[in-house]
């Protein structure tokens, strides 16, 4: 395979040139410890980006997972609040969440409603179930559940478990025909129709998917922040289609794979501990950590695709 | 038994009447062609079956049994299978990927086996020769080659009844030899066939009967030895056509003197070949060939479509970095893909009308309800929105937009493309005019007896002949013949080269 | 507008044929906001008595008129086409308000420098969002969604985390009613909506944006300038943009980081609720004032049942997938 031609590859080097970067900057990222704390931050994003990316796949888009996540972790929380355990307050809590992405699914397969309308109204339902359940901030989530998320399992860092579930779930999914009728979709809606792919009920199914990965992820967020707040996952919306798209996917679908989504989502983190670890004056960092990022989509985008003006 | 039957089928867009009568019976083991012309209604017909569209009246019978075919899934269970024009491939799927879309072999019931995906596409593809193409993705192929795969596709599903929708235009004669010899072993088996073409050759060679079709309707079915050439295309027309395809006899002129449009050294990108390029002023320029060997990269490069290039206009140096250049330059470009490139289609007549002269030469003063009853569009107010036209009243309006323009040259990428008869010789007359006026013209036609009809009418012509990014014959005078210009267009022992 | 409804309806009852009549219905790109606005308005009333009266009108239709303002930049990058979309409108509202009150800080003379500095500030934003959409070929989605967190860091960076700056009498004016219901923001805004409207159908930009938006290649071979045209769209986005914020400054009174955020998404919405489809070729402003007033309405009856937030959220996430289910439906595969 032409390295070059692997939509990967771009932020690939990204994520290389941040670490290094970041490793100078602080001698000690690259330890065990270090790894680990960033990841357990970072895994929420990274199970929303392969969510993204497998929406992103089948030519549509989902800008209601920031929100899913904020239902998910409201749920959770209050669940423990009266009581229930972890295992079963958590399966509730990604059920809700997967409860949106059916809605989202349902509207845009089977109503045929644009997908980044649909998910922008359904992104206020959830965000709003989310604020009415959980006004302001608050709630606890078991000690045991946080330690466990923050420390090691079975000598692997926890966060790394959630990452891989949610990705070895859609490489189970991607190597059955889902995979390949996935692609077909994002590449021509009318021709999978035509080639007799259902293709309300994959447009479905990518939706639940993505909310069922962002779930996952919101679980790991909760352990990572340890409470409740209706507002916590907001950014991971925007983030996670940033993240794809860095990592080489394409907003047209068809393009681009999970693996980019989940390195376009370490980048993302890399870049804000890097700009942390650089001492920028902290009323500085948004806005080089935005330039950063920016600078980092440009690259990727001009090196993996030329502009085509007519085809 | 009959293996297919359709009665009365009736099938409307909007106020668009696609079908209003077809009916027809196949039976199995049997090869029906299709003849109609443009709008006929011939892939509406392919449609409906295939599950795409769905009639608004009639009965379809598949081996004798009533069934309303209800989605492109619940077609290919019933053994009906459609190769289309249009393909279905997906680009960025691989070839074998492609050819086992519509039954994909798992392996434990789940996951995908890409072990047997291969296998079964290289067993396919061997026997049309064409097992080299396994692995690469449809993006990278040829027109022809992935016309051959969508016939492989079909082959795969092992269809009860075959549509074959027009794929054999892009192909070779060796390939078409191949679908040839595959369609007889279908026979043999029982598949019924409705072969959709409007090749005489090939429906003569492979066919056992033929449906004609006009205006959404059938309009009588026979076997193939009891009409000849001349009668099938005047039932198909409705009208007698016999002088109208033999007439041109006479020579044609051939411009010299100083050219108007130089293009020396002129580079298509695509298949990195070189050559010079001229026009003289007045001139017809045909350019022909199979599809896809760089008919439309010669115009589209002229244009500024492909990056800067160097041009002598009226010997004047000039470089072309875009089309907004060339435009000032006083060029002009009408594309045969009316919906991607021509109209803007939810503006209306008037808008569509000065988008050049107005906005981008800022001239004012165009009477767009004049300048469109002299085109001969068919329209009701000027402030409609355009979509509301038929297609061919479109790229009226579109060639319409270049004309108020007063071009220099006019480069003109298979403009016919998809239009009515009528229509198609409308365009022909608006174009003639323009030659008159001391313009030339450029002209890309997938339709070679197009291009000898339009050399005819103009004062000068010459038609190029494109092989492989290459101009491989000029034909001028009396060597422009569409025998000349597909003789031209398949260099011999070219497939096996 | 109640005799505009009367004529409306009338019309529409006249056609004989009822699957026409429907069609009628579901066509009219206005009709719904007006109908939504009226039943809200009356729903008020019977809610909270008083809802209807002149003040609180006036005080939706000041609302309203600061999102009307900042859907026109939202309008024209719709009606650009290709996948066309401004999500660093909130942002940029908000860093006009912040870096407006701290421009002006309190004196009225400096207001006309303020205005010309956001003026070039918006531009200069808008102008990078048109370069990465079509130079470099990034998404308007992704590169209007990082521009916002590039403004908001350019904000946090200048204002140093503090708001700063009184906001002066002339400013804090256009919260003042003129006469009944009438305050100066709805003249302002009625002025802004009249000149970008002409901007937009006579002038040959405006002419040019239309086509763009409904078939770029088209455009592009017809010789007219796609990546100039689209650039200057974005730029008068990022202007308008700014300009909003420093009038939301002005009836607020008092900035704050990122006070204008849910402007993005509100305003996206209050172009589609005005009819315009988000393909791009086709659009009005003035169906995204009314859009503007409905969701000002919507909120204002929710505010007024005395709803918690989250409740107004998701009631105002379901109001806008009902519209789109009901308006904005994609062709089904099988024709």
């Amino acid at each position: 395979m032409n390295i070059l031609k692997w939509t990967t590859f771009p932020v690939l080097v990204l994520v290389i040139v941040m670490a290094v970067i970041n490793s100078v900057l602080t001698p000690g990222f690259l330890t065990m410890s270090s790894l680990s704390g960033f990841l357990g931050s970072y895994a929420p994003l990274v199970c929303a980006a392969v969510g993204s990316a497998v929406v992103l796949f089948g030519g549509g888009i989902d800008i209601s997972l920031g929100s899913i996540v904020c239902l998910v972790n409201v749920v959770f929380i209050t669940m423990q609040g009266y009581g229930w355990n972890v295992l079963t307050s958590a399966a509730l809590a990604v059920l809700v969440g997967v409860g949106v992405g059916a809605l989202n699914g349902f509207v845009i397969g089977f109503l045929r409603v644009n997908p980044l309308l649909t998910t922008f109204s359904t992104s206020s339902v959830a965000a709003g179930v989310a604020l009415w359940i959980m006004p302001t901030p608050g709630g606890q989530a078991s000690m045991d559940f946080v330690t466990w998320y923050n420390g090691n399992w079975l000598g692997i860092p926890t966060p790394v478990y959630f990452i891989a579930v949610v990705w070895l779930l859609w490489l189970f999914l991607s190597k059955t025909p889902i995979g390949i009728w996935l692609y077909a979709l994002g590449c021509d809606e009318r021709k999978a129709f035509a080639s007799a792919i259902s293709v309300a009920w994959l447009q479905f199914f990518t939706y639940v998917f993505a909310a069922l990965a962002t779930g996952i992820g919101a679980i790991a967020l909760t352990g990572s922040v340890g409470s409740g707040d209706p507002l916590v996952g907001l950014p991971i919306s925007l983030n996670a289609i940033a993240a794809c798209v860095i990592g080489g996917i394409s907003l047209m679908g068809g393009r681009g794979d999970s693996f980019g989504a989940i390195l376009g989502a370490l980048f993302l983190g890399l870049v804000s501990t890097t700009v942390l670890a650089a001492h920028v004056p902290p009323f500085y960092q948004d806005l080089v950590s935005g330039v950063i990022v920016l600078l980092g989509v440009i690259g990727s985008v001009s090196l993996s695709r030329k502009p085509k003006l007519v085809s | 038994m009959n293996a297919l039957e359709c009665r009365r089928i009736q099938k409307s867009f909007g106020s668009v009447n696609a079908l209003c009568d077809a009916s027809l019976s196949v039976r199995p083991g049997e090869i029906r062609a299709i003849l109609g012309g443009n709008g006929s209604g011939k892939s509406t017909l392919a449609k409906i079956l295939g599950g795409v569209v769905r009639p608004n009246q009639g009965e379809i019978k598949l081996f004798d049994k009533t069934c309303s075919i209800r989605s492109p899934r619940h077609s290919k269970r019933l053994g009906i299978v459609i190769t289309s024009q249009e393909l279905s491939l997906f680009t960025n799927h691989t070839v074998e990927t492609n050819l086992l879309m519509c039954d994909i072999p798992r392996s434990i019931g789940v996951f995908t086996n890409r072990a047997r995906v291969k296998h079964v596409g290289r067993q396919v593809m061997d026997e049309l020769n064409l097992s080299h193409l396994i692995g690469k993705t449809v993006a990278e192929l040829a027109a022809n080659e992935q016309y051959m795969v969508e016939f492989a596709k079909a082959l795969i599903q092992k269809p009860k009844i075959l549509i074959v929708d027009e794929i054999t235009s892009a192909l070779y004669r060796e390939e078409v030899e191949l679908v040839k010899q595959m369609l007889f072993r279908l026979k043999e088996n029982g598949t019924a066939v409705l072969f959709i073409s409007h090749r005489m050759a090939e429906i003569y060679s492979i066919c056992d009967s033929v449906t004609i079709m006009r205006n959404g309707e059938t309009v009588a079915t026979v076997g193939i030895q009891e009409k000849n050439e001349n009668e099938l295309l005047s039932m198909m027309s409705g009208r007698d056509v016999t002088d109208v395809i033999h007439s041109h006899t006479g020579s044609v002129a051939t411009a010299d003197g100083p050219p108007l449009l130089m293009a020396p050294q002129l580079r298509l990108s695509r298949f990195g070949t070189q050559f010079d390029f001229r026009v003289q002023p007045g001139e017809f320029v045909g350019i022909a060939g199979l599809q896809g060997h760089g008919q439309s990269d010669l115009v589209r490069t002229l244009f500024g479509m492909r990056g800067s290039v160097h041009l002598k206009l009226e010997g004047q140096d000039l470089h072309v970095s875009s089309p907004r250049k060339a435009v000032a330059a006083r060029m002009a470009f009408i594309s045969g893909d009316r919906e991607k490139e021509g109209v803007f289609s939810v503006r209306s007549l008037s808008e569509n009308l000065a988008a050049v002269k107005e906005l981008v030469m800022g001239q004012t003063g165009l009477a767009a309800d004049a300048v469109l009853r002299e085109q001969g569009v068919k329209f009701a107010s000027a402030k409609q929105p355009i979509r509301t036209l038929s297609g061919g009243n479109q790229q009226k309006v579109v060639i319409g937009r270049w004309l108020v323009t007063n071009p220099k040259i006019l480069l003109a990428d298979d403009p016919t493309k998809g239009i009515d008869v009528q229509a198609r010789l409308d365009v022909h007359h608006m174009l003639c005019r323009l030659i008159e006026k001391g313009s030339s013209v450029v002209f890309v036609s997938s339709d070679d007896e197009e291009l000898v009809q339009l050399a005819h009418m103009a004062p000068s012509a010459r038609i190029l002949v494109m092989y492989e990014g290459k101009i491989v014959r000029v034909l001028t005078g009396l060597d422009i013949t569409t025998e000349n210009i597909i003789s031209a267009s398949v260099p011999r022992g070219a497939r096996f080269k | 507008m109640f005799k505009l409804v009367e004529q409306q309806v009338k019309r529409i009852i006249s056609v004989p044929n009822k699957r026409l009549r429907w069609s009628i219905v579901r066509n009219n790109v206005y009709l719904p906001s007006v109908i939504a606005s009226l039943v809200l308005l009356g729903l008020g009333q019977v809610i909270s008595p008083g809802f209807a009266d002149f003040n609180n009108i006036g005080n939706i239709l000041a609302v309203a008129s600061i999102l009307a303002i900042a859907a026109v930049g939202q309008t024209m990058v719709i009606v650009s086409g290709g996948e066309g979309i401004d999500l660093s409108v909130g942002a940029v509202m908000s860093m006009g308000a912040l870096l407006g009150a701290s421009f002006i800080h309190g004196e009225a003379s400096r207001l006309p420098i303020a205005v010309v500095l956001l003026v070039l500030i918006g531009a200069a934003i808008g102008y990078i969002n048109g370069f990465g959409i079509q130079w470099v070929g990034i998404p308007p989605l992704v590169m209007t969604l990082i521009m916002t967190s590039v403004v908001n860091g350019f904000t946090v960076a200048y204002t140093k985390g503090q708001p700063s700056g009184a906001i002066p009498k002339v400013l804090l004016a256009v919260g003042q009613p003129i006469v009944g219901p009438i305050r100066w923001l709805l003249v302002l805004a009625i002025a802004i909506l009249v000149a970008f409207g002409i901007i937009m159908n006579k002038t040959s930009y405006g002419k040019r944006l239309f086509l763009i938006g409904s078939n770029r290649n088209a455009a592009l071979l017809s010789g007219i300038s796609v990546r100039g045209t689209v650039t200057v769209t974005y730029m008068i986005s990022g202007v308008i943009g700014a300009l909003a914020g420093l009038i939301l400054v002005g009836y607020t009174g008092n900035a704050q980081l990122q006070m204008a955020s849910d402007y993005t998404l509100l305003s996206i919405a209050a172009v589609v609720i005005g009819g315009t489809k988000l393909a791009g070729g086709e659009g009005t402003l003035v169906g995204a004032a009314l859009g503007a007033i409905v969701l000002t309405m919507l909120t204002s009856v929710l505010v007024a049942v005395g709803l918690p937030q989250g409740v107004r959220e998701l009631v105002q996430g379901l109001t806008l997938l009902l519209i789109l289910v009901a308006y904005s439906r994609a062709p089904r595969l099988r024709q």
